[in-house]
């Protein structure tokens, strides 16, 4: 316990994160949110504040009234404080310009799971109830994506057969959904020939579940560029990250589904040396950075997880100039005006902005071009596009609207949810562009080997 | 304070003006708005979001009408409290209104609705190469409406002006509703400078016409080392003394400095115990290249340790970062810093400086030091965590130390933050009883019921709280038997004619019943300070003899050159649009004999509502001007242009307002201001 007297709601480590992890030094939750001085200087990057100018939709609106909670001077309780905490896109934006670093995402989601219980929201429990199976997540995601196909989708929404299954949220989901495999990543990747047991590799490939489900392609061209820069590596085979419980659920289910993939991790290293765990979704891969904050508290697994953690790579940040020089196709890379969407988890949640301009600028010359606010977020945020679909919609039409300012043929980002949310928010508004996943476009520009 | 069921009603009425989706009373909603960046705190009964400008005049009145109190907001990014309301009434927010209307660069100007952010601005106007002056440390949220409230400065200012000296029209609407524009081509007394620094008591700006110049087009940026604060403070005089008007002249502490540099590779050397940096610009290069040797010159005859000149735009930002990277440092160290805000008159700094510094040892508190030097506005920067119930109280204390220190050198209160609610009460140790009483007559003019953004600025307790001993010259005995004839006058309900050398006043002009006061012998130079860059005379004295003085002095006043008469009368008479920014101070002797003390020899001074400006082309209405303070420089140093301001003969109804403030019985050049609202 600190200095302080915090109220009993925050004081059970069992639903709480015992400590945050904030690039301010680790604190207790309560020490977190009183770093906030309220001087208002995150709210001009916070898309929400932004698009409605009100101080309870903004990061500093947001830290007081979770420090109020927990002072208990907001007396209606944090049901009450539900507006503002829901509508938090976690994008990051608030810590990444505070003066005090303030944790405002984590510091929401703890209030969160006061407000939202732990994980009893519907969305939380359709995906886990999902996840648990992996066959019936199969077939949820090819019937939705071939309901769609067929025109069906509206249709099936008006007839409830969503909620007959069960699936409100996924009558939401369904709008955001343009594309889906037939088969998943995963059974592709397991029927590649593996290498030799015990081979020294540099890199193992970790499947997020919305490329593995929804955007297989995007993981062929990760491992495709893995294998020409780095060699042979290997699929790690590993469980879902846990982001969605983090985010949406219980800390209990998110600490699982971590020791898991460290013991994974942990496993491979026995047998492949030394490696680094390469992900191409960048919020799943900025909380596997992030996994040391699950165990703070535990000496013995906050010790693995700093180790895991110190191992993982965005795809975004492994690739160099120097890497594909001279593999590109001019015919290719002069055919497009390309800008680039930072998604947040990438730029605002592992500091990576520079690394794909480095890489592209010299390829495209002027093709690349800049958009105007491209780190801010373009409402997917996880599964907020489905749990604020309107606030959602306002960001996404900013960013579209952004995007088309720069007249660009593509747009390049590196999060599933923005893969699905820029998409959706294109086809509406500004057909003529189509969005890519950072791997997937690499590949596209390449030249075809002899 | 009213009860929420004297809502009832309001709050349909409210959102058929802004909608119903945009009046919130909720708890949430509530508790929300109930902060500022100050410590201040107080619970609004409801916030009403505005989407358009329009909509600001129909709430006001539907408020003013049925007693409810309502501050307006933006940013809320206020450090004295003054976007709270204190009475529990609305907030409203105007944060929406961020439309730039129009940027003229033909005639350099800015349109803009309130709720633009100073940054956004900036940004705009860089696409056509111009920028705004008022550039505040908080301009990447702070807002245009907020920066007119406070009358916001920054580095910039030093050469450019306050938020004030950039304005050219205000379109305001009045506590009770009604709409105004004001601008500095309004006939009457300047009322427009009511409302730059009035922090939202006076009126609500809805639209504002600002001042755009030209980027210049060579930027030189220099960083000097000092062994001393006291060194550095030196050296600034010695630029200023140079004739050299730098664009920004800012200081810091080596605390700011280490914690600034914390992380970071460089390192400051160890006999570093202060930093300048300075930066000069010109659209011609020879001429800063000249500036920028004599500068370093000054600069080493002041025991200067190093000079370094940023080479390219990489070396100017990270110059640029050490200065903008204190105050982040100092936010990480602890949760809560507080940025105190007074200014005393620039070559007292190294006083001010040692003494904060004892008052801040001997309050156990931690501070960085940053100061825009040039201007003499001093910032430290407190850190403590405000949960530290016994350690928040130490940091108020000091606080007040801090501001009683300014009084005591001249200085005042605040430079840019404002009063709002946390300074209240320093405002009885800085100004008397009479002139706090002008204030509230303003306010009571404004807004009777006090329903705009109540029980700011101005003390509410009416307790005798006495003024504190000033660094401030006594009267001349001239001065004092104008005071004691006036008091008699009044007495005997005598009617005055002010006369300074005759060169304005009409004698068929003034009525039988008016008795002559003549300020002949009131020509004393009171002070000259050839550091701080001030003359302080009295209002009888001819320019032209002060324009000799100078002279001999090797410095200059920037009044045009055909310019004759009194420095009484050049105010009164409103003679030129520039004099507004060269007026520092003013002792006034109202109807009754009692003395109103203005400004002094600081920059810059956000504490009361700006009189001192208002009483140019007052006619001699208001008060009688016993003596001024103007800003001097360097002879030799550039000339400017001058231009002539709007008519000074006729007045309006507001105008009439003010005068019943000043002169309630219209005892002071009667015939200029007739009317039956007055005697």
């Amino acid at each position: 316990m600190g200095k302080y007297e915090i109220n009993e709601l925050y004081a059970s480590h069992a639903l709480h994160l015992r400590f945050l992890i904030t690039p301010n030094g680790t604190k207790e939750i309560y020490d977190a949110v009183s770093q906030c001085s309220r001087c208002g200087y995150c709210e001009t990057v916070c898309p929400t504040y932004v698009i409605s100018r009100r101080e309870t939709l903004s990061p500093r609106g947001r830290n007081q009234i979770v420090r109020q909670l927990i002072e208990g001077k907001f007396r209606p309780g944090p049901d009450a404080s539900y507006e503002s905490l829901k509508t938090c896109l976690l994008c990051g934006a608030c810590t990444n310009v505070c003066y005090g670093k303030v944790a405002t995402g984590d510091i929401v989601l703890e209030a969160r799971r006061e407000t939202t219980g732990y994980g009893k929201s519907p969305v939380y429990k359709l995906v886990i109830k999902l996840k648990r199976n992996k066959a019936l997540f199969a077939a949820a995601v090819k019937f939705l994506y071939l309901l769609k196909k067929a025109g069906l989708a509206a249709l099936s929404e008006k007839l409830g057969i969503f909620y007959f299954l069960g699936m409100p949220a996924l009558g939401e989901a369904q709008k955001k959904l343009f594309r889906a495999p037939l088969t998943f990543l995963r059974e592709k990747l397991e029927k590649r020939a593996p290498p030799p047991e015990t081979a020294t590799l540099k890199w193992v490939y970790f499947a997020s579940c919305g490329i593995d489900y929804i955007f297989t392609e995007v993981g062929l061209a990760t491992v495709k560029l893995l294998e020409e820069i780095y060699g042979p590596g290997v699929f790690m085979k590993n469980e879902c990250c846990g982001l969605i419980s983090y985010n949406y659920g219980s800390l209990a289910d998110a600490r699982a589904s971590a020791l898991k993939n460290i013991k994974l991790f942990e496993g491979l290293r026995t047998r492949h040396k030394k490696f680094r765990i390469v992900g191409d979704c960048s919020s799943c891969v900025a909380f596997l950075k992030s996994y040391p904050q699950l165990f703070s508290g535990e000496e013995e697994l906050l010790k693995r997880a700093e180790e895991f953690a110190g191992n993982v790579s965005d795809i975004t940040e492994l690739i160099k100039p120097e890497h594909l020089a001279g593999r590109f196709d001019p015919e290719k890379t002069q055919k497009n005006r390309v800008t680039i969407h930072d998604s947040c988890r990438a730029c605002h949640g592992q500091g990576i902005r520079e690394q794909q301009r480095e890489v592209l600028r010299p390829v495209l010359g002027k093709n690349l071009v800049e958009m105007k606010e491209s780190d801010m977020c373009c409402g997917g945020a996880g599964a907020y596009a489905f749990t604020n679909p309107r606030i959602s919609a306002r960001i996404l039409a900013r960013k579209t609207e952004n995007i088309s300012k720069t007249r660009a043929d593509i747009v390049i980002a590196s999060s599933t949810s923005c893969l699905m949310q820029i998409e959706s928010g294109l086809r509406e508004m500004y057909p003529s562009a189509r969005i890519m996943h950072y791997s997937e476009y690499l590949v596209s520009i390449m030249k075809k080997k002899a | 304070m009213f009860k929420r069921k004297d809502l009832e009603g309001i709050r349909e009425k409210l959102a058929e003006i802004v909608g119903e989706e945009n009046v919130l009373t909720g708890e949430l909603e509530t508790a929300l708005y109930s902060y500022d960046a100050s410590m201040a705190r107080a619970k609004p009964c409801g916030v009403a979001h505005f989407d358009s400008p329009e909509q600001i005049a129909p709430v006001v009145k539907l408020l003013y009408d049925n007693k409810i109190h309502f501050s307006p907001r933006a940013a809320g990014t206020n450090l004295s409290g003054g976007a709270v309301n204190l009475k529990g009434g609305f907030i409203l927010n105007l944060a929406r209104l961020d439309k730039i209307h129009q940027i003229d660069t033909r005639n350099g100007i800015a349109v803009v609705e309130p709720g633009v952010v100073n940054l956004a601005l900036q940004e705009e106007l860089e696409k056509f190469g111009f920028f705004y002056a008022p550039d505040p440390a908080s301009q990447k949220v702070s807002t245009i409406g907020g920066n007119i409230a406070e009358n916001a400065g920054g580095p910039q200012c030093l050469k450019y002006g306050v938020t004030s000296d950039n304005l050219l029209k205000l379109e305001v609407v009045l506590p009770d509703g009604s709409e105004r524009t004001f601008s500095l081509d309004d006939p009457g007394f300047e009322l427009m400078s009511l409302f730059p620094q009035s922090e939202g008591t006076l009126g609500i700006v809805k639209k504002a016409w600002l001042k755009i110049l030209p980027i210049p087009k060579y930027i030189k940026t220099v960083a000097a080392h000092f062994p001393s604060i006291e060194d550095s403070i030196l050296a600034v005089t010695g630029i200023i003394a140079e004739g050299i008007i730098p664009r920004s002249l800012e200081a810091m502490d080596k605390f700011s400095i280490q914690a600034a540099l914390k992380g970071l590779e460089r390192k400051i050397p160890e006999d570093t115990e202060a930093l300048l940096l300075i930066e000069l610009d010109s659209d011609d290069l020879e001429t800063l290249e000249k500036e920028l040797v004599r500068t370093g010159e000054t600069l080493k005859k002041n025991r200067a340790l190093r000079i370094e000149t940023a080479k390219d735009e990489k070396e100017r930002e990270f110059l640029w970062k050490i200065r903008k990277e204190s105050y982040p440092a100092l936010a990480r160290m602890s949760p809560n810093v507080m940025v105190e805000d007074g200014a005393v008159p620039r070559p007292l700094l190294p006083r001010a400086l040692k003494e904060i510094k004892e008052i801040l040892n001997s309050y156990k508190l931690k501070a960085g030091l940053v100061f825009h030097a040039g201007d003499g506005n001093l910032h430290p920067n407190v850190i403590f965590d405000e949960r530290d119930l016994e350690e928040t109280r130490r940091v108020r204390k000091a606080g007040h130390e801090i501001l009683k220190t300014c009084i005591k050198l001249g200085g005042t209160i605040s430079g840019e933050h404002g009063v709002g609610v946390e300074k209240r009460a320093a405002m009885n140790w800085l100004y008397s009883q009479e002139t706090l009483e002008i204030f509230r007559k303003i306010k009571a003019a404004f807004d009777p019921d006090n329903l705009l953004n109540p029980d700011k600025k101005i003390p509410v307790s009416k307790n005798q709280i006495p003024k504190l001993e000033r660094e401030e010259p006594g009267l001349s005995d001239k001065a004092k038997d104008l005071l004691n004839e006036m008091k008699f006058r009044d007495k005997t309900g005598e009617r005055t004619a002010i006369s300074g050398s005759g060169s304005k006043l009409n004698p068929r002009e003034i009525p039988g019943n008016c008795k002559i006061l003549k300020t002949a012998g009131l020509d004393k130079v009171i002070d000259l300070d050839r550091e701080n860059f001030t003359v302080t005379a009295e209002a009888g004295l001819k320019i032209s003899e002060l324009r000799d003085l100078l002279r001999r002095e090797k410095l200059s006043v920037d009044i045009p050159e055909d310019l004759n008469g009194t420095l009484g009368g050049m105010i009164a008479s409103r003679e030129f649009r520039e004099l507004r920014s060269l007026l520092l101070g003013a002792d006034l002797a109202l109807a009754g004999g009692d003395l109103i003390r203005l400004g002094g020899k600081t920059m810059k001074d956000v504490s009361g509502y700006d009189v001192l400006r208002m009483m140019i082309g007052s006619r001699g209405t208001l008060a009688l001007i016993l003596s001024v303070t103007l800003k001097i420089r360097a002879a030799g140093s550039q000339k400017r242009d001058f231009k002539r301001p709007g008519e000074a003969a006729q007045f309006g109804d507001l105008h009439l307002k003010i005068k019943q403030v000043f002169d309630p019985r219209n005892l002071l050049n009667p015939w200029i201001m007739q009317d039956k609202r007055i005697g």
